[in-house]
């Protein structure tokens, strides 16, 4: 008997279900699987490398010492990290809600933005790092300078970001609203701010990865504790792998606190993206 | 009867960056309770800005627009307002855009729900009333605009190009949608558009502006009567007046040519 045509309409579906399936996994490897693959050969390499060509641990110990230093120095390494993640964390809040209020006001009135947004611009271009001293000099070396000094790194990027948004609006919605007599503090939260969240979240994450170069710089140059300090304590000791580890740490907290900006990116534009975050 | 809106030798004229530029030299006009009057003309001729200055959110340079014999200072709540793309929020839905205004002007939304329903109603929308606007197709936002400057029920609907964005089909079904909604409303309207077809299917008059500095060349009267039916596109009448309508278009452009 020969099959009906509600059978092969059937089977071709089944087929087309599979390829596309077969498609998805391919792109799972290519986008997830490979760039792993790339990392864990690198590493690979490195320990071979440093072993077949019998380089001194002082220089450039293998990855699995940095391992076993990682395990070993953990209560060490967590004691010093902390800190420095609560500094950055601090720095960076700060940096947040400093940034949107002037951008808020950069935007509010023409006569600031005259008077602030090129100087802003300029500091922009400033190396800030050459200006940690001046902060141990003005707030001391306790952790005030350095969530100051995190800040005033961090900051930047989240007014420029923010300014940019807010004054992204489509000029049709501001007549609208206009039209229908609304306030301009009306406009701002229901239109402008909400308009700018994309923005303000992609300053926060440039913001996130300065703050934690803010505090480690601050480190550097003065503290008692924190991953900054023990990256230099080790350096003074030639403990490479104990730099290592720290420098591990650090990467690892930089990454968790980047992927929670970026949750809270994805949740708040599932909200107010402009295509349900998707 | 007071005119809705009275123009008295309206004029604008733009500070550019090196020169004065006159968009709108004199415009005298006047538009009677619940008539739809398109203003019609090439781009860059200064409709749009005169349908803002009617909207009170551009002043004129001289002359004076008068709405039911008052005087346009700035923006008046009686005007629902429609824009060439449909601008809606995309964090909201179509039912909440409907009800944005109401929220601007501070009213209880609650009250405005069942007619925002309504409307989406009228205009084909039922069961996307939850749906955001990159869920809808262009069309459907601009319908989901359309109920949204008749919310407040103003008494002017002022559109800037309203469907010059959508696509040829789009355009044509939304002309109807507009048509249906009009004869239901009963509002004056202001229809800025650059389709000569579009300004004889909608409206009861049509006022075609020439290019730059800009007046009025001619205020043709639409004899065709409501309810208006697609098919009045198909007659000869319907044909002289597109005729009519894009000579005078033509000669406008001739006299800019002439004076350059």
């Amino acid at each position: 008997m020969s099959a009906t045509a509600e059978e092969l309409r059937e089977a071709a579906r089944a087929a087309g279900a599979l390829r596309a399936r077969r498609a998805r996994r391919a792109a799972f490897a290519k986008t997830v699987l490979l760039p792993i693959a790339t990392a864990l050969s690198v590493i690979g390499f490195w320990e071979w490398a440093v072993a077949a060509w019998r380089v001194p641990a002082v220089i450039l110990p293998p990855p699995s010492e940095v391992a076993g230093v990682l395990v070993r120095a953990w209560p060490l390494l967590s004691q010093h990290a902390v800190p420095t993640t609560l500094e950055a964390v601090g720095g960076f809040t700060l940096a947040t809600l400093c940034g949107v209020l002037l951008a808020t006001l950069l935007v509010a009135s023409s006569w600031i933005r005259a008077a602030l947004y090129p100087n802003v611009v300029f500091f922009q271009l400033i190396p800030k790092i050459a200006l940690a001293p001046l902060f141990i000099v003005w707030l001391g070396i306790g952790s005030e300078s350095r969530l100051a000094f995190s800040l005033f790194v961090s900051f930047f990027p989240v007014v420029i970001a923010t300014a940019t948004g807010l004054a992204n609006v489509p000029a049709d919605m501001v007549r609208l609203c206009r039209s229908l007599a609304a306030s301009d503090w009306q406009i701002f939260l229901s239109v402008r701010f909400p308009y700018a969240l994309p923005y303000i979240f992609s300053g926060m994450k440039i913001a996130i990865t300065f703050s934690i170069i803010g505090v480690v710089v601050g480190e550097f140059i003065t503290a008692q504790a924190g991953l900054g300090y023990l990256i230099l304590f080790a350096s003074s000791k030639a403990e490479t792998g104990l730099i290592l580890a720290a420098i591990a740490v650090l990467c690892a907290v930089g990454l968790a606190l980047f992927g929670l900006v970026g949750l809270a990116e994805r949740l708040v534009l599932r909200r107010f993206g402009p295509d349900g975050g998707r | 009867m007071t005119a809705a809106i009275a123009l008295k030798s309206v004029g604008k004229t733009y500070l550019t960056r090196d020169a004065e530029v006159e968009a709108i030299r004199r415009v005298d006009a006047e538009i009677a309770q619940g008539e739809f009057v398109s203003v019609l003309g090439p781009s860059g001729c200064g409709k749009s800005t005169l349908l803002m200055m009617i909207a009170g959110l551009e002043a004129p340079s001289h002359g004076e627009i008068l709405i039911e014999g008052r005087a346009v200072t700035g923006p008046r709540r009686e005007n629902g307002l429609i824009f060439q793309d449909a601008t809606l929020l995309p964090w909201k839905t179509a039912l909440e855009n409907v009800l944005f205004p109401i929220r601007m002007m501070r009213r209880p939304v609650a009250a405005y729900e069942e007619r925002a329903r309504t409307l989406l109603r009228q205009v084909g929308l039922s069961g996307f009333e939850d749906k955001r606007p990159h869920e809808l197709s262009g069309g459907m936002r601009q319908r989901v605009a359309i109920c949204r400057a008749l919310i407040h029920d103003p008494r002017l609907l002022l559109m800037d190009e309203p469907f010059s964005a959508l696509d040829a089909i789009t355009r044509d079904e939304m002309n109807e949608t507009l048509v249906d909604i009009w004869e239901r409303e009963h509002k004056t309207g202001v229809f800025v558009t650059h389709s000569i077809r579009e300004a004889v299917f909608l409206s009861d008059r049509v006022l075609v502006m020439t290019g730059r500095p800009s007046t009025i060349a001619l205020d043709l009267r639409v004899p065709f009567p409501r309810p208006r039916r697609p098919e009045i596109q198909e007659t000869a009448e319907f044909g002289r007046l597109c005729g009519t309508l894009r000579a005078t278009i033509e000669a406008g452009y001739g006299r800019r040519r002439e004076a350059a």
